[in-house]
C-alpha cells in the first residue's frame, strides 16, 4: 500500500523534481557527525533524498543509531532501502525502526508517494534486489536446495518491485534499490562477480511499468551510468562512483506525463 | 594458477567476514613478491583493522605495502537533468 508524505512547499522551478541520491554511506559507529555534514544545505539542493542501502558498514544497531541521529536534521524527506551489509548481523529490522524514528521512510518491496512543491507528486518504489546475473551469465533455480533459495529472493524481491511500481499513483516515477538491474553499471567491477551485483529480474520489473530513473548502489567499482532494455535510465550512486557525498538528478514532471500518454 | 591467486582469494575472503572489517573494497595484489594493499576507508580505525587482518594472514617473510586512504566527500556542484 502506498504511504503518502508531504514535502516542503519551497520556490522550485514548476515542473521539475530535484532528486538527491547516494548509496553505501557504510557508516560505522562514531561518524553521525560526518553524516550530518556530507548532507548540509542539502535543502537548498533538492526536494526528496534517496539512500540506496548499504547504509552501515557491519549492520550493527550502534551504526543504525549513529546513522539516524546523523539523518535527524535532514530538511527533506528521505526514502531508503537497505543493502547487504544492513543484513550482516541480523540487526536490520533494528536498523528500519530507528531510520523510521527520525522520519526516513525504508521500502522493502513496497513504495511511497511523496507531494512536493507544485503539487507534483514523486512515487518510490523500493527493494533491496538480490543477485543472480545477467543475459548469458545468470544464474537459476536448479539444483541444490541452496542455489534454488538464492534465485527465488531474487525472484521475489523483483516480483514484489514490479508490483510496487505497478501499483503506484505518482506523475514521477523512480525505482529505488541496492543491487543493480543491468550489467551496464557495473562496468570497471570484475565480470566474475556480476552475479553477486545484480540480476536482469530487477531490470525486467522495472520495465513492466512506467519509469522515469532507476537508482541504485552495491558496485563501488561499477560506472554511474546505463540504461534498462526498456529505455529507463540507471544511475549507480554508490558514492565511491559518484565521488561525492550525493548526486542531484532533475525529473521533468511535464516529460513524465507526456511519456505515459503516449 | 598463480600461487599468489589463492592468497589473494582468502585475504578478499577473510577482509569480507572478519567482524573488524567487513570491507569488499580494497584492491589487493602481489608484485615482486610483495603484497599490495590499496582502497578507501571511512575511517582511521578501519585502516588499522584492514591493515591487522592483512597482517595475521600473510605468509612468513612476505612484506605488504598499505596505501589506504580516508574518503572525504563533498556536494556535488550541479545537477544532471534527466530530460
Amino acid at each position: 500500500m502506498d504511504r503518502e508524505l508531504h514535502g516542503a512547499e519551497r520556490s522550485r522551478e514548476p515542473g521539475v523534481i530535484r532528486l538527491a541520491a547516494v548509496g553505501d554511506l557504510h557508516v560505522a559507529d562514531g561518524l553521525a557527525e560526518s553524516v550530518r555534514a556530507s548532507f548540509e544545505g542539502i535543502g537548498e539542493r533538492a526536494d526528496a533524498l534517496l539512500l540506496a542501502g548499504d547504509l552501515t558498514q557491519h549492520g550493527l544497531a550502534d551504526e543504525g543509531r549513529c546513522l539516524a541521529d546523523g539523518l535527524r536534521d535532514v530538511p527533506i524527506p528521505i526514502v531508503a532501502v537497505l543493502g547487504n551489509h544492513d543484513y550482516h548481523r541480523g540487526y536490520e529490522d533494528a536498523i528500519r525502526e530507528m531510520l523510521e524514528g527520525v522520519g526516513v521512510t525504508v521500502l522493502e518491496g513496497d513504495s511511497v508517494v511523496l507531494t512536493l512543491h507544485h503539487g507534483l507528486r514523486l512515487g518510490i518504489a523500493g527493494a533491496k534486489g538480490f543477485g543472480g546475473g545477467f543475459a548469458g551469465a545468470c544464474a537459476s533455480e536448479f539444483g541444490e536446495p541452496e542455489m534454488k533459495s538464492f534465485i527465488r529472493h531474487t525472484k521475489l524481491t523483483s516480483r514484489r518491485l514490479r508490483d510496487a511500481l505497478r501499483t503506484m499513483d505518482a506523475t514521477v516515477r523512480v525505482v529505488l534499490t541496492h543491487y543493480a538491474p543491468v550489467p551496464d553499471t557495473l562496468e570497471g567491477e570484475k565480470p566474475q562477480i556480476f552475479p553477486f551485483l545484480g540480476s536482469y529480474l530487477i531490470g525486467e520489473a522495472i520495465d513492466a511499468s512506467p519509469c522515469d530513473l532507476a537508482v541504485h548502489g552495491h558496485a563501488h567499482h561499477g560506472t554511474e551510468r546505463g540504461i534498462t532494455p526498456g529505455g529507463v535510465p540507471v544511475r549507480n550512486v554508490a558514492r565511491p562512483v559518484i565521488g561525492h557525498s550525493f548526486k542531484v538528478y532533475g525529473l521533468e514532471a511535464a516529460r513524465a506525463r507526456a511519456q505515459y500518454a503516449s | 594458477m598463480d600461487p599468489s591467486d589463492s592468497l589473494l582469494a582468502r585475504l578478499r575472503q577473510r577482509l569480507a567476514e572478519d567482524p573488524r572489517t567487513n570491507l569488499l573494497d580494497p584492491d589487493l595484489e602481489v608484485r615482486h613478491g610483495v603484497l599490495h594493499v590499496e582502497g578507501e576507508v571511512e575511517s582511521e580505525a578501519a585502516m588499522t583493522a584492514v591493515e591487522q587482518v592483512v597482517a595475521e594472514l600473510l605468509p612468513e617473510g612476505m612484506e605488504f605495502v598499505s596505501r589506504l586512504w580516508i574518503v572525504s566527500y563533498t556536494a556535488p556542484s550541479g545537477a544532471e537533468n534527466l530530460a
